[in-house]
């Protein structure tokens, strides 16, 4: 593992601009927030490390292997408990008592069976989060990962993400200032709107 | 019983009040039997001794043709949605057995095979085109957003089948499979009528035309159509229980 250098990385969807020209390294093992007003390339930039996009101009550079995302979306399998959701990526590395504690962490002990179709939007992403973190990847992608959550969830969850995070490199979006201060993270703040034409 | 089921009970008296109507107007059995004319002689043919080994002959042929379509059209659906190749092979002759009139197979399957297969294949070819297309349709709909998450989290092949084709495939196999089984038992029946297959309802109804027995032909008819029904509620019931057992994994 090392630390991630974007130079001058940029990306445009159909003649619009999504991400302006932007560098930074993040450092290994450390909480980074991305903020920024609304359309300015927070989620773009996920999408780039995720590998999910490539970028039209700049580099990328120390993208480690293993990679766990908390999407917008949450992004699980709505006929499948939540146990199955998190084992279907854990596999055999994680044991059905060591993902039912981190359930029970979050609040979600007696949820752990039933199919996720059946969830609150909270529920769902409590589960999205539980199977980032279960995932042990090496870089953890957050997008809005507390939105929808109530106050004390909310810090709840932001405690047992900080638990499970400890020396491994996160990028987290977030719109809100006080997350970043709980989460003692590095704050980038992105530039630029979406709107804006490129020549 | 909610109102729907009461106004559709009510459509089928009326319907059944307006054939007896016609059969009583035309007054000719061998020409329209009545409803109580064919509902007497489905009273009198199910007591016949060979009525049993009937149903079960063509029923065995012509299941066996669904489950054999069924599996098929799933497997070679779900590798078509994978592998773009197995899509471009199969292409030809889906599109054959799509558009070619099946009186032609069932010509063709008379010169080529014994009569007693002629069931079987007749209903297996006019199920998998069905089912193999609407595999590859449900395939094709799966949330990509789904796939790059499985992907992320590099899931393997098997995995990504189970927890995310298979659940966007599961609506349209059911369509499918509910819509394949009746054209399988139309098929069927129509290529035991041109074969004259011994021992098969076709046999029965091509016998009805021969000898005018009208009354025959339609409680044979209401054989098939319950026999259909039946087939296909055991089907939906079988693949539902089926996917919520995976859903438990």
């Amino acid at each position: 593992m090392s630390d991630i250098v974007l130079t001058n990385v940029q990306k445009n969807y159909g003649g619009k601009t999504a991400l302006r020209p932007f560098s930074h390294t993040f450092e290994e093992g450390k909480i980074t927030c991305l903020m920024g007003a609304s359309g300015c390339g927070k989620t773009t930039l996920l999408k780039i490390l995720a590998g999910f996009e490539a970028p039209d101009l700049g580099t990328v550079q120390g993208i480690p292997e293993s990679i766990a995302f908390v999407f917008q979306e949450d992004r699980l399998c709505e006929d499948f408990s939540a146990l199955s959701n998190i084992r279907m990526v854990c596999g055999k590395r994680k044991s059905k008592e060591e993902i039912i504690r981190h359930l029970t962490e979050l609040g979600l002990k007696d949820e752990a069976n039933k199919p996720v179709r059946t969830f609150s939007g909270g529920m769902k992403r409590r589960i999205a989060i539980a199977r980032a973190i279960l995932y042990d990847a090496d870089l953890l992608l957050l997008d809005e990962p507390f939105k929808g959550l109530d106050e004390q969830m909310r810090k709840t969850v932001m405690d047992y993400v900080l638990r499970y995070t400890q020396g491994k490199t996160v990028l987290c979006v977030t719109h809100d200032e006080a997350e970043a201060e709980f989460m003692g993270a590095e704050i980038v703040h992105l530039a630029g709107k979406r709107e804006e034409k490129v020549e | 019983m909610n109102k729907q089921k009461l106004y559709r009970g009510l459509s089928v008296v009326l319907a059944l009040a307006l054939w007896q109507v016609v059969a009583m107007k035309v007054n000719m059995e061998m020409l329209l039997a009545s409803p109580v004319q064919a509902v007497s002689r489905l009273w009198a043919v199910i007591r016949e001794p060979e009525f049993f080994s009937t149903v079960l002959y063509s029923f065995v042929r012509i299941t066996l043709g669904f489950v054999l379509a069924f599996f098929l059209g799933l497997g070679f659906g779900l590798l078509a949605g994978r592998f773009r190749i197995v899509e471009h092979l199969l292409w030809p002759y889906v599109v054959t057995v799509k558009t070619v009139p099946v009186a032609s197979f069932i010509i063709l399957c008379l010169i080529w095979l014994d009569f007693t297969q002629l069931t079987v294949l007749i209903a297996f070819l006019i199920a998998f085109p069905v089912i193999y297309s609407n595999v590859l349709t449900g395939i094709r709909s799966t949330d990509q957003k789904m796939k790059e998450m499985a992907r992320l989290y590099k899931m393997p092949w098997g995995k990504q089948l189970l927890y995310i084709d298979l659940p966007s495939v599961k609506p349209y196999l059911l369509s499918a499979s509910m819509v394949s089984v009746g054209m399988a038992w139309k098929a069927g029946v129509a290529a035991e009528v041109i074969g004259i297959v011994n021992g098969s309802i076709g046999e029965k109804l091509y016998e009805s035309k021969v000898y005018f027995m009208n009354a025959d032909l339609l409680c044979w008819t209401v054989v098939i159509i319950l026999i259909n029904v039946l087939t296909e509620k055991l089907i939906v019931f079988l693949l539902k229980k089926i996917f919520a057992g995976v859903e438990k994994l």
